[in-house]
């Protein structure tokens, strides 16, 4: 069955004050995101310089000096680096973006980016289980999408690839344009991913790849 | 595994036996060609191992020649023969034929195949003994090589 894109998030503003929305709160309340939150603001923030830890179920968040100051802000509420921690299975909670959520509307987008790579990931397996074809097997409608997706859906690719083996790797060529598999281990899947996986390293992901409790 | 499946609620006994768990690692090509450790496919991308100096086609004269780099040739049926390993090529029933599935006999007459990145399994008849959801299309091209004889 394909999931559905939950209502990822909810917004509220834990100073009950009129903030517009300046001030408020992304909270991620689906258990079925519940990695969401951390790679999201990790990828915008910057895949190159994780700011992002999480360490015995607890999310840790850095706001990093990319965010530009928003003279808006009161001064108690409005350093440069905050900190949030909350367990992270049942609930994610980000606090202190709001001047990031004030500039940065995509949140919502890479929220529902998550929702739809992995309704379009169950959607090619279950259509796909019994093809030999590597062509059919990519060009299904979902594994297009996907590759569509560009190189946004990367570090999705890369979390699937590192919980299981699978044919990612038409993908991962079409969107980077590189391939790091010698050819004496096309067709060998765990020194393919391998291969990616410490691709994935040398350009910036690695830090998400290992961070993500399984 | 191991034993004739009965799907639930209809009391009929399907043909086939899986005889592997279910694994992205390799496909029916390779299967049908004794290998279990890489994924077998003449896709253009590169993904896929395909044998050096067969042309990276999705024809079946391409399939033969791969498969002929391991003492394969064509012959003209499925019948069982003492001393003798075939395989069947399987291709898709519209125009252009492409190979979609291939089988490899066993010495008992039975027929093994891969299903994609699930199960392996072993059937008696080359049509019609497949799970739901197998659409492979009609068997083109037999072909034939002296049997190993360790699994004689």
């Amino acid at each position: 069955m394909v999931s559905q894109v939950p209502e990822a998030i909810t917004t509220r503003d834990p100073t009950q004050r009129d903030t517009g929305g300046a001030y408020g709160w992304a909270t991620n309340d689906s258990p079925d995101l519940r990695w969401v939150s951390a790679r999201a603001v990790a990828e915008l923030l910057s895949p190159s310089e994780p700011c992002t830890t999480i360490v015995d179920g607890y999310v840790t968040l850095e706001l990093s000096d990319w965010l530009s100051p928003d003279t808006s802000t009161p001064e108690s509420e409005g350093s440069q680096k905050d900190t949030c921690s909350a367990p992270s299975r049942t609930l994610v909670t980000v606090g202190g973006l709001n001047r990031w959520w004030k500039a940065e509307p995509t949140l919502n987008c890479t929220f529902h980016f998550q929702g739809r790579f992995d309704a379009l990931t169950q959607e090619w397996k279950r259509d796909t289980r019994a093809s030999s074809s590597i062509t059919e097997i990519a060009m299904h409608p979902a594994y297009q999408q996907i590759i569509g997706m560009g190189k946004q859906a990367l570090p999705f690719i890369f979390r699937e690839l590192q919980e299981e083996p699978d044919h990612w790797f038409w993908a991962l060529k079409a969107i980077t344009g590189e391939d790091p598999v010698p050819p004496a281990a096309r067709g060998r899947l765990s020194a393919m991913r391998q291969a990616w996986l410490e691709w994935a390293g040398r350009n910036g992901y690695q830090a998400w790849v290992s961070s993500w409790p399984l | 595994m191991g034993r004739p499946q009965r799907l639930p609620g209809l009391g009929l006994v399907v043909a086939f036996v899986t005889t592997s768990p279910a694994t992205p690692e390799y496909n029916c090509i390779a299967w049908a060609a004794g290998e279990s450790d890489r994924f077998w496919w003449p896709d253009r991308m590169e993904t896929a191992y395909w044998p050096e100096g067969v042309p990276r086609s999705e024809t079946v004269e391409a399939f033969i020649q791969a498969y002929r780099t391991l003492g394969y040739e064509i012959c003209d049926s499925p019948a069982l023969e003492p001393g003798v390993e075939k395989i069947a090529i399987y291709v898709n029933n519209r125009v252009d034929r492409e190979p979609t599935h291939a089988a490899r006999q066993l010495p008992s007459g039975k027929w093994t195949s891969k299903l994609g990145r699930a199960e392996d399994i072993e059937h008696d008849a080359l049509q019609g003994d497949y799970p739901p959801g197998c659409r492979y299309g009609e068997e083109a091209t037999f072909l034939a090589r002296a049997r190993p004889a360790t699994e004689d």
